[in-house]
């Protein structure tokens, strides 16, 4: 239990850090910022009036004291008030987040697993094997491959499966010619489309998981109580699973919070070379037009879910490895 | 200059009691590396049923890779020497079966039912993400699959309470255990399926002496009661006076002397025991001077010429540096020709020139058969 | 850019003994294919970096020979605007290396006083240095680095340099923090502390050292990440896109449809190099942990002064 609190607690503090980061960093904007987005918003239909004044809040900008501005800023959030955005004008960034959100979740989110789970398995065959010829071909391979940015593999890929073998779509999440809905056509296509990134991802992250979980294992089967298991005659498969890389595979569970941030980032870039509607398409959209509120909006919600995984994680973790339930 | 002897090895034919239960011949271990280093030289001792024999000896002698060796356990880069022979006896009669060539399938299923061990830190040799009844479990399921969850459950209760633990603590993970409670379950563990024979690394080592004391009376009466072999192996000779019924010392991978603990303890007659037994206090004894053994073991992985103790030994003369001593049978003052002597009982075996009529006629005073005792 | 993620499976894991002092290491030097091959590897494209703009023409001048496939002349083609790819790939190796190391070097210097200063003090400083550590980690890097570069709509190399350095510390800093704990209460640091020594003394003297070969590695996995997330903003469109470096390469190659016109040689080499120097680091990282991990078991001391 105390476990828990402290975990929440922190998550906790790391969120309102990352809502903090949101308030402060728009200072750095050159010039005025809100007059330059109130008029590029004018330039593409009507505004609304209070629109000034969220903008301002948004930013942390306008009047008042710094504090004053900071609860204000927090009002707005609370409230989901998080202005218009000026690439999808007037559409509320809350509605170009919850659209695009969710394209990115199934797929990072899945992909993610895949690859952890690939990896992990993998490199706990690995480690068991300890040098057979293929194990001795993997590492440096693996090495190879965990430094391949997401993005150039990404290119890769779809030049090899899109161009070259015309397997795959060249972009988009979905045919555009479909209805967004809940048919079988749509979400055939949408999986279809998702095929090439979802592969950049598994292939970019695979390495990680399969190097960490590897070295873990090989020191882990060094441990007397795999050479007790041994000497007790338990079945092979019982001590690899549950003896050996049960114990190894709790540094990659403690380490996910980096190798999520990893894959996320990774993501963004890729969303970019596939022109996949995810959330990080969308904020490279939003760079380029200068779409604070967006960027704003997408900064704030990919730092949550961000943590909202790690906090997943960690408590799964406090499950696994029952020497962290003892208050320490 | 006398070539080497072949060397005899200790069986079960002079001596009185019990039948064998294991036997280990002309067992050697290499370690491989840049230089193969010789960790066991040549050892071959016997197990009876019922008996504790003791292997004593300082660290890094090869007691310990001797135990592996014995029971099947080495990992590279150890690795067993071809000519080493290992072989245990059921209790049912039927004949000799060969532990060192043996399948893996056959050797799964004859470890823990026949042969248990128990290593050095128990907080490493349980499973610290697993709780205790799940472990146990692992242990039934593989060699008693008959066996059903309500009996697998009575049966973990019934060795937790065999060895005072209770048995509400069945559900615990390792870490919530105290240190002498880890050991007791490790034992408690080892004796699941009744094994004939169980080997025993430094069990005590890691504990406090109060705690060690309770674990040793634990391992005797269980003893006691369920009339398993122990192989116990320590550096704390004084362990062994206590609880050993033989007892075997190493020194740089070979026995030095084998004989039963009484004997040792009054007459040692390897020059290394008579250090070993004069570097620790005798609690209730006369007081005495105590003196270690000055130098350090020899590097096993260059060749050793003549006696591995002689640069240390206090008693060392021209052969000692030149022919390395066999383990022989302690001549009986009779075959000296000398009948004043005490007659050491059977069973004593000894390596070291000092014995060898063919090298010396008469022992120093200190050693069993020297003039003065 | 998940090679970081085995930086918790490796250098937090047993594998590596952080007590071995640069002295030892130099002595062990061979005989780790690992790190030979790395160690080929990186020394090339530093060579490449150093040397290499000498001796390849202008980048950015347009030839007439557009989007070309290799040829002798242009030994990797050329662009969409006629701009030599091989000259710019040499050059922007040096933008490139420029980078990564520059913002690695900063990353790691706030990393030491973060993780050794903090983990050395202890107390409440200590706890509070590893809570914003511990927050920086979470927090996602990469859109981090976006926002902020999109604010500053600067092109100009330090905010680069800050921006990438700001977001990648906290990892070094928590194992070097974990590294010092448990070497702060070994004997020759008792005796400095109970000898007097001024605490950044201590740090620097007796601490340090013996996590050089942390520090190192640590050191190596900022690189890699500093120069793929250096590539990741430039293929982004942000940061300085004006100085030709791998990931700029890339962004060009992405916006004048390099993929669709099937000109491999255009978006191919960028990668590929950084993919490869990427390894090499990574190999280095490896080998000298092969290197240092068998041969010293127990820890070096320092002798007492």
């Amino acid at each position: 239990m105390h476990y828990v609190l402290r975990k929440l607690g922190f998550y906790l503090v790391a969120a309102w850090a990352a809502l903090t980061i949101n308030f402060i960093l728009p200072r750095l904007i050159p010039g005025n910022p809100v007059e330059v987005l109130l008029a590029r918003s004018r330039g593409q239909g009507a505004v609304p009036p209070q629109e000034a004044r969220s903008l301002e809040l948004l930013l942390g900008l306008g009047h008042g004291n710094l504090l004053t501005r900071y609860i204000e800023y927090l009002n707005q959030l609370v409230h989901l008030n998080f202005g218009l955005s000026i690439t999808y004008f007037p559409t509320p960034v809350t509605t170009v987040i919850a659209q695009c959100l969710p394209w990115t979740l199934v797929l990072v989110g899945t992909a993610t697993v895949m690859g952890a789970s690939l990896g992990v398995t993998l490199g706990a065959v690995a480690g068991w094997k300890r040098s057979s010829a293929w194990v001795n071909n993997l590492i440096p391979c693996t090495t190879f491959l965990t430094a391949i940015p997401y993005f150039w593999l990404a290119l890769v890929l779809l030049y090899l499966f899109a161009e070259i073998v015309h397997a795959f779509p060249l972009y988009g999440g979905y045919d555009a010619s479909l209805q967004i809905g809940w048919s079988g056509h749509f979400i055939g296509s949408a999986l279809y489309h998702a095929v090439l990134p979802a592969a950049t991802i598994v292939i970019s992250s695979v390495g990680g998981w399969l190097l960490g979980m590897r070295n873990m294992m090989v020191s882990t089967l060094a441990e007397d109580y795999v050479m007790a298991a041994e000497a007790k005659g338990l079945p092979t498969r019982r001590i690899m699973l549950g003896y050996a890389a049960r114990n190894a595979v709790l540094p990659s569970v403690a380490g996910f919070a980096i190798s999520l941030g990893f894959i996320v980032s990774g993501s963004i870039v890729m969303e970019v070379v596939f022109s996949y509607p995810g959330i990080g398409y969308n904020l490279l959209l939003a760079v380029q037009n200068d779409d604070y509120p967006l960027m704003q909006g997408i900064f704030l919600i990919i730092s949550l879910a961000v943590l909202g995984a790690n906090l997943l994680v960690d408590l799964l973790y406090g499950f696994v490895d029952p020497r962290t339930r003892l208050s320490r | 200059m006398t070539p080497p002897t072949v060397r005899q090895s200790p069986t079960a034919t002079d001596t009185a009691a019990g039948d064998i239960v294991l036997s280990a011949q002309h067992v050697s271990v290499d370690y491989d590396g840049d230089r193969v280093t010789h960790a066991v030289r040549d050892v071959s001792l016997d197990l009876r049923r019922g008996e504790v024999l003791g292997i004593a000896g300082e660290s890094a002698c090869g007691k310990s890779t001797l135990a592996y060796a014995i029971t099947n356990l080495l990992r590279p880069p150890a690795r067993l020497v071809t000519g080493s022979s290992i072989n245990y006896w059921p209790s049912d009669g039927s004949g000799p079966v060969d532990l060192a060539t043996m399948s893996t399938d056959k050797l799964r299923n004859f470890r823990w039912k026949q042969l248990a061990i128990v290593f050095q830190s128990a907080m490493n040799s349980l499973n610290p993400v697993t709780s205790l009844d799940r472990q146990f479990n692992d242990v039934f399921k593989a060699h008693a699959p008959e066996m059903d969850a309500k009996s697998r459950r009575r049966r973990a209760e019934e060795l937790l309470e065999m060895v005072d633990i209770e048995p509400g603590r069945l559900s615990s993970f390792p870490h919530e255990l105290s240190g002498g409670m880890r050991q007791r379950a490790v034992i408690a563990m080892a004796l699941a399926l009744n094994p004939e024979i169980v080997v025993m690394d430094e069990p005590t080592t890691a504990l406090d002496v109060v705690v060690q004391r309770e674990v040793l009376d634990e391992i005797e009466r269980l003893r006691e009661d369920l009339g398993f072999s122990v192989i116990f192996i320590t550096h704390d000779l004084s362990l062994l006076l206590e609880i050993g019924d033989r007892l075997a010392i190493m020194y740089a991978g070979e026995i030095v002397e084998l004989a039963p603990t009484t004997e040792i303890q009054r007459s040692p007659a390897h020059p290394y025991t008579l250090g070993l037994l004069r570097s620790f206090p005798d609690l209730l004894g006369i007081r005495r001077d105590l003196r270690g053994i000055p130098g350090s073991p020899p590097n096993l992985s260059e060749p050793l010429v003549g006696c591995a103790f002689a640069p240390r030994c206090a008693f060392a003369f021209a052969s000692c540096a030149s022919t390395a001593p066999a383990l022989r049978p302690l001549s009986a003052p009779a075959d000296t020709g000398r009948p004043d002597l005490l007659a050491p009982s059977p069973g004593r075996w000894v390596a070291c020139h000092l014995h060898d009529l063919a090298h010396v006629a008469n022992p120093p005073p200190e050693l069993a058969g020297g003039s003065d005792t | 850019m998940s090679v970081q993620a085995t930086v918790v499976g490796l250098s937090e894991g047993p594998t590596l003994q952080p007590d071995a002092g640069a002295r030892a290491r130099r002595w062990a030097f061979p005989r780790s294919a690992r790190l030979t091959i790395g160690l080929v590897i990186v020394g090339f494209f530093v060579l490449m970096a150093v040397v290499g703009p000498y001796l390849v023409g202008n980048p950015l001048t347009f030839h007439t020979a557009m989007l070309h496939a290799p040829t002798t002349r242009f030994l990797l083609g050329t662009t969409q605007l006629g701009q030599d790819v091989f000259a710019q790939l040499v050059v922007g190796s040096r933008g490139t290396l420029e980078v990564g190391f520059l913002a690695a070097a900063v990353a790691t210097v706030v990393s030491i006083v973060v993780g050794i200063g903090g983990g050395y003090v202890g107390g409440r400083v200590d706890e509070l240095m590893s809570l914003v550590s511990n927050v920086f980690l979470v927090i996602p890097s990469l859109p981090l680095v976006i926002v902020v570069s999109a604010y500053v709509h600067s092109t100009s190399l330090l905010p680069l340099i800050l921006v990438i350095a700001l977001t990648s510390w906290a990892a070094s800093a928590r194992v070097l923090r974990a590294q010092t704990l448990s070497v702060r209460n070994r004997e020759y640091v008792l005796a400095a502390r109970a000898s007097g020594e001024k605490v950044w003394r201590i740090v620097i003297v007796e601490i340090m050292p013996n996590e050089l070969a942390i520090i190192a590695s640590q050191l190596l996995f900022s690189v890699i990440f500093a120069i793929l997330t250096a590539a990741s903003l430039a293929f982004l469109g942000l940061g300085n896109i004006n100085s030709v470096s791998w990931g700029s390469m890339l962004y060009f190659a992405q916006n004048d449809e390099a993929l669709s016109s099937g000109a491999w040689w255009w978006f191919v080499p960028p990668g590929l190099c950084i993919a490869l120097l990427g390894a090499g680091l990574a190999l280095i990282n490896f080998g000298l942990d092969e290197v240092v991990n068998p041969r010293l078991h127990t820890a070096t001391r320092r002798r007492a002064r």
